[in-house]
This record gives structure tokens, C-alpha cells and sequence, in this order.
């Protein structure tokens, strides 16, 4: 067993399929005291999960620069247990800051914490991420200090604040995490031109 | 006693006993690896594939095995090659045992192979974890139930390996075969 596996949790990307679970699950999500607190509205993201869905499974559809992971129960796939949205460029050099994706949010259902389904959300987005990018950023709340542990522990650095960013009287903590090692090479090519 | 052996005689033997050898008795080796014949001669022992890997998949054999202590190789199941941006293990290799590839497409580490016994959808359960992962466009098509088939495309770097929900697996990466 690895880590991808262990505790029973399946990983995957989310499709067509899953277009009402995702309803589902986004009106558990959305009744969580941090997406409260940000006004999330459960109808809107249940929506926006559903057409990240979509995209993903539509073949015809442009690159879609946003991913949609899913956590289930490997044993049990009646429900979904938690969901990572992440931005990424589609090519190298491309992305936030020309070098990364974006984590907007891992969310999990109410209850699943502690069982493994945060970290291996993450480790899918990382895997996913590190195959065009060398870096991983993201936000967490000031008071969500649970979140910032949890980051810190998966090797991400705090590294500035952005106050009033997302709302009003929240500051925002950027994260950061460097997924491939800086060879000159890639440092030469994202450089901007200097004279 | 017998005669005595020449050391092209001695290459000739170890070079046809790895041919004879099932493929999944070797070890998967990272991506640009010369042909399994001439691992171990070639390589250097360095490291420098092992601490460049940014997902920590590539770890040298151990002491133990039959051949090629030291050398590169990959288990998917623990930790998959990620096809990097930059396949970036094939970049730092001095010997020449990991040759530089620019692109995913040139990267030929083996082929996975599905056991359908164990795998999900045919088994009647929905799954798209190898699908999800897999780097290559084409290399896993899924037939009209959403069962799974491996393709030519296929680059052997076992991201669907890694995360097959069951446990064993119901994929593994099957080593490139020396020539």
C-alpha cells in the first residue's frame, strides 16, 4: 500500500458524471464556518464544480486551465468526500507569477477530516502540477490556523500577506512550495530580458 | 577445470540472461535509460538523478540484488515518475546511462499492464483514477463501458500504478525489455 491508496480513498479527476454528487457535496461544503465567513453561496458552487466537470470529461472543449480533483471512498462510491480546484498554465513558463499553479481551495466534507483525504488531494494537485510547473501557490485565511499547519507540514513556506485580498478584514497568507529543483536552465528562461 | 572465460563471453552470458529474464523481474529505470544490459557498467553511482528527482521517485538498488547495486530504478507503486517538467533526471546524468530527452513523448520506461481481474470497471464498478493521472494523452483509451486498455502511447512512468484505488494494484508497469 502507498500513500496514494492507503485509508481506502480513491483520487481522480472529476467528470460528467459526477455532476450531482458534486451538487451535493457543494451544499456540504458550502455550510462549513470558512466558506460561511467568505459568503460562499452552496447553488453557485455546486455550478461552478459542475462545470469544471463537465469541461473535463468534453473532448471538443479548449484546454481547460483549471483542475477539478475528487476524493471517494474506494470501497463506497456513493458520495464524495472532498474536492482541490487548482489553476495551471497549460505549458511551462506559463501560470501564476510565470512559473506555478494556483491551489484555490481544498474542501473537504464536513466530518472527513483526519482520515488522510486533505493530503492526498494534495499530493494528486502536486503531481499534477509538477509535470509543467516548478512551483505551487496559495492562499489560506489568517485564522484559519489549522490550514496553515497543515501546508506547512506538506513543505509549504509562508512567505507574504495580502490584506483585505479575498474580503474585507481577512488577510490572505500566500504559500509557496517549489515542486522541481531550479536548474539554470528554467531560472534563464523565466528570467525577464535584462539589458 | 574448465576453460577460462573472456570477459566478452562473461557479457555475452549476463546479456542473454537478461533477455531470458521476464520483463517484470527487472527493474523499472528512469526515464532515458540505456538498455538494462549496460546499466551497470555505465553508471557512475553518482546520485545526482536520485537528488534532482523532484518527486523523490528514482532510489538506487539495494544491496541484494542480483545486479546493478546503486544503479537507478523506480517503484512506482511508492512513488511514480511524474514526467517533470524538464525531465530533469535526464539532464544531470555525466555518464551518459540516462540520455537527455526534451520531450514526454521520447520517454519509453516500460508499458503498464492491467490485470482485469482486479481492476474496477471490469469488474462492474465505475473508475477513472488511471485516466485522471495518466501524463500521455492516448495511452489509456476506455472502451465504451469505461474499462480501461493500454496503448502504444503508453511511457511506462506508473503515475496510474501508483494511484490504482485497489490494493494490489490492479495496474503495474511492466519494464522495457532490453533489445
Amino acid at each position: 500500500m502507498n500513500e496514494a491508496t492507503a485509508s481506502g480513498l480513491c483520487v481522480r479527476r472529476a467528470a460528467a458524471a459526477d455532476v450531482d454528487a458534486l451538487r451535493l457535496l457543494a451544499q456540504a461544503v458550502a455550510a462549513l464556518p470558512l466558506l460561511q465567513r467568505y459568503g460562499v453561496q452552496s447553488g453557485r458552487l455546486g455550478e461552478d464544480l459542475a462545470g469544471l466537470a463537465r469541461l473535463h470529461s468534453d473532448a471538443a472543449a479548449p484546454a481547460n486551465s483549471e483542475e477539478l480533483w475528487l476524493a471517494e471512498d474506494a470501497a463506497d462510491r456513493r458520495s464524495l468526500l472532498g474536492f482541490a480546484r487548482v489553476l495551471v498554465g497549460s505549458e511551462r513558463g506559463s501560470g501564476h507569477f510565470g512559473r506555478g499553479g494556483y491551489l484555490r481551495l481544498i474542501a473537504l466534507r464536513p466530518g472527513e477530516n483526519g482520515r488522510g483525504v486533505g493530503s492526498r488531494l494534495l499530493a494528486a494537485v502536486e503531481d499534477s502540477v509538477r509535470m509543467r510547473h516548478s512551483d505551487l501557490f496559495l492562499l489560506t485565511s489568517d485564522f484559519n490556523q489549522g490550514a496553515q499547519r497543515f501546508y506547512e507540514r506538506a513543505g509549504y513556506a509562508r512567505v507574504g500577506a495580502l490584506p483585505d485580498f479575498v474580503h474585507a478584514g481577512i488577510t490572505e497568507l500566500i504559500y509557496w512550495k517549489r515542486l522541481l529543483a531550479s536548474t539554470t536552465a528554467t531560472v534563464a528562461a523565466s528570467r525577464p530580458h535584462e539589458s | 577445470m574448465g576453460e577460462r572465460l573472456s570477459r566478452r563471453d562473461l557479457f555475452g552470458m549476463f546479456r542473454k540472461s537478461l533477455s531470458a529474464a521476464k520483463a517484470d523481474e527487472l527493474p523499472l529505470r528512469p526515464p532515458g535509460a540505456i538498455d538494462e544490459d549496460r546499466i551497470a557498467d555505465s553508471c557512475i553511482r553518482c546520485g545526482a538523478c536520485i537528488d534532482i528527482c523532484p518527486r523523490r521517485a528514482i532510489r538506487a538498488i539495494p544491496r541484494g540484488y542480483a545486479a546493478g547495486v546503486g544503479t537507478p530504478f523506480i517503484i512506482p507503486r511508492e512513488a511514480p515518475c511524474v514526467m517533470c517538467g524538464g525531465l530533469l533526471c535526464t539532464t544531470v546524468c555525466p555518464s551518459g546511462t540516462l540520455r537527455r530527452l526534451t520531450s514526454p513523448q521520447e520517454v519509453h520506461m516500460g508499458r503498464a499492464i492491467i490485470d482485469k481481474a482486479r481492476c474496477l470497471p471490469y469488474q462492474g464498478t465505475p473508475c477513472s483514477a488511471c485516466v485522471s493521472f495518466c501524463p500521455v494523452q492516448g495511452a489509456i483509451a476506455l472502451d465504451a463501458e469505461g474499462r480501461p486498455r493500454i496503448t502504444e502511447a503508453c511511457t511506462g512512468c506508473g503515475l496510474c500504478e501508483h494511484y490504482c484505488p485497489p490494493d494490489p494494484t490492479a495496474v503495474h508497469i511492466r519494464p522495457r525489455v532490453p533489445r
